[in-house]
Formats: C-alpha cells, sequence, structure tokens
C-alpha cells in the first residue's frame, strides 16, 4: 500500500472511524514511515487543540421564545390542509354524482374551466381571522410566513365555490 | 439521543404535543448553536441562521419521513444557509466578517486556531466543523454537504493540512 493510501486511513484514525482490525497495520507502517508518523502525530494535535477551543452556549432566550411560539401557530394550523382536502374531495364526489345522474337524463353539459383571483393581503388576514374564531384558538398576528398556507386556502375555497355554483346551474 | 427518539418526538408534536417540540428543540438548540458561531464568527449572524433553519424545519415537519435523520436533516439546511451567508458576506464586504481583525495584537492561541480555520477552503472548514463541534461521521458529513465519503475525507484530510501549514507559518513568526 503507497503513503497516500495509509494517510488516508490516518483521518480515520483521528477521529476513531478505523476498523479495530486495521488500526494495528496502520500503526505498525506509522512507526517504520517518517512521514506518515509526523502527519500522524501533527493531526492528533489539531484535533486536540481544536476539541479545547470555547464553545458558544446558545441563542438568545427571545430567538427560543421566538422558534416555540412559531412551531405552536404552525401545528395548530396542520390539520387544516387535511380538513380542505376532504371538503374538496366530497365536493368532487358529488360533482361526479351528479354528473353521472344527469348524464342519463339527458345530454352531459360540460363544466366550464374553474377560474379564481389572486387574494389581497387583506383577505387573507380575515380568513385567518375566520380560522381563530372556528377554533377558537387565542388571537396571534398572522405572520408572514404563513401567508401561503392562508392564499391557498382562499383559492381552495374560491374554487370550490365556483364548482357548487355550476352544479347549482345544472 | 437516538434518532428513533427524534422520530418520536417529531410524531407527537405532530399529533398535538408542543411540549413534544420543546424536548426536540432542546436537544439540538445547542449543538447546532455553538457549530453555527463556530462557521460564521458572528454571534448575531448565528442567530439569525439558527432561528431561520429552525422556522425552515418547523414549516417542513409535516412532511418528514424519518427515512432520513433529523439531526442530518437540520444541519444540511443550515449549512446551505451558511454557505449562502458566507457568499453573501463575501459580496458586501470582500471577506467574511471575522472576530477582533482590528486587534492583530496579543492574540490568545485558540484566536489564533480559529482564525487559521477562517483561512481555509470553505468546504474543508465545513468538514472540520461537523466532526469537531457537531459530532458527525464521515459518512454522515457526507450526507449532509451532499457529497462522497471519499471526497468528505480528502476535504478533511487537506483542511488539517492546511492549517498545519499556516499554524506553522503564524508561530514561526
Ligand atoms: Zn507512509
Amino acid at each position: 500500500m503507497s503513503c497516500e493510501e495509509w494517510k488516508e486511513r490516518i483521518v480515520l484514525l483521528v477521529y476513531e472511524e478505523l476498523p479495530e482490525e486495521k488500526k494495528d497495520e496502520l500503526v505498525r507502517h506509522t512507526s517504520s514511515c517518517t512521514s506518515c508518523e509526523e502527519e500522524l502525530a501533527a493531526f492528533r494535535e489539531i484535533h486536540a487543540r481544536l476539541a479545547c477551543l470555547p464553545e458558544a452556549d446558545g441563542p438568545s432566550q427571545g430567538i427560543s421564545e421566538t422558534i416555540a411560539r412559531e412551531a405552536r401557530q404552525r401545528r395548530r394550523l396542520f390539520p387544516w390542509p387535511a380538513l380542505l382536502r376532504l371538503a374538496l374531495a366530497s365536493v368532487l364526489l358529488v360533482t361526479v354524482g351528479i354528473v353521472l345522474i344527469h348524464g342519463h337524463r339527458q345530454p352531459t353539459r360540460a363544466l366550464t374551466p374553474i377560474t379564481w383571483e389572486e387574494p389581497k393581503t387583506a383577505d387573507l388576514h380575515n380568513l385567518h381571522e375566520q380560522i381563530r374564531e372556528f377554533t377558537q384558538s387565542k388571537s396571534e398576528p398572522l405572520v408572514e410566513g404563513s401567508l401561503s398556507f392562508y392564499r391557498d386556502a382562499y383559492l381552495l375555497e374560491q374554487k370550490m365555490r365556483n364548482v357548487s355554483h355550476q352544479l347549482d346551474t345544472f | 439521543m437516538s434518532s428513533n427518539d427524534d422520530d418520536i418526538l417529531i410524531q407527537n408534536y405532530l399529533s398535538g404535543d408542543d411540549r413534544a417540540f420543546d424536548d426536540l428543540y432542546q436537544r439540538y438548540r445547542r449543538r447546532l448553536f455553538s457549530w453555527l458561531v463556530k462557521c460564521v464568527q458572528d454571534r448575531r449572524l448565528a442567530e439569525e441562521l439558527f432561528q431561520e433553519t429552525f422556522l425552515r424545519i418547523i414549516r417542513f415537519l409535516p412532511q418528514y419521513k424519518p427515512q432520513e435523520k433529523f439531526s442530518h436533516l437540520l444541519f444540511r439546511v443550515a449549512h446551505r444557509l451558511v454557505l449562502d451567508a458566507v457568499r453573501k458576506n463575501k459580496k458586501d464586504r470582500g471577506v467574511l466578517s471575522l472576530m477582533d481583525v482590528t486587534e492583530p495584537a496579543a492574540k490568545s492561541e485558540s484566536q489564533g486556531l480559529e482564525e487559521a480555520i477562517q483561512r481555509i477552503p470553505k468546504e474543508q472548514r465545513a468538514v472540520i466543523f461537523l466532526s469537531e463541534y457537531a459530532g458527525f461521521t464521515f459518512s454522515e458529513i457526507a450526507r449532509i454537504t451532499g457529497c462522497s465519503i471519499n471526497t468528505a475525507l480528502g476535504r478533511m484530510r487537506y483542511g488539517l493540512l492546511n492549517l498545519r501549514k499556516i499554524l506553522k507559518e503564524w508561530e514561526a513568526i
């Protein structure tokens, strides 16, 4: 084995990742090869010095609080996408059912494509407020990161309304 | 701490137990933060990156699959943010902001070492920090930084060689 190959193992040895059975042969090589012996000693020394560097304690209390608050706020939203998906699925199911029933009696009329409008920020805040009231959760401001969730919910609601409107006109 | 326990905490959190999230956070709070401070050498920037990492993780958790260890995911997100911050910092100021570069006199041994680390290529630095201060194995580092184990090992070796060279030069002065 060339010294280059032994040297790859030296890193593993210093960081205690070299399998036990390979340790002995490496140690045997280093005791007879100045270059590898020197590299092993140098890496051990740097590793020891790096381990002695002071470590920071932790982030400020304010940051921990922000993260804990966000985790709670987000978690309350988790059941919602599932509920909305369920609602959409039931609307679609009813649509398919009605189309099928009507299909037997009269020529089917194609549904027009669903259209929707991008919500304004104020709409999203309204929706946030509605959900908050519905879930009777503690009032917390709508954070930037949640806006995309409310946008999705808003659009979904619009699309569902559009579908049910089309069903009414059948 | 086993990664299995992390998965249980995440499941508990997702099914409504906020305390489980707090426990998960406590497990990684110090490890991630001290690693970030080492990487960017700036406590305020480290705090920004720390918060951003956790906010991204929180958003991602509903999709979390235990196939990837939580600790790998956490440090992968943080590592990417560090690289972005370093890139941005370089553009803004020419160099990464270091600790007291203005006072070169009477540097302690540890300050000299920290400064030397900042002089080596960032890929090598990342491997050294992930190993020394975040306690990852080379195969884990490969997964976190998106390279092969051999590359991670090579970066470690050349990082250590570069460090030795810089320290030798400085100590010879
Ligand atoms: Zn040799």
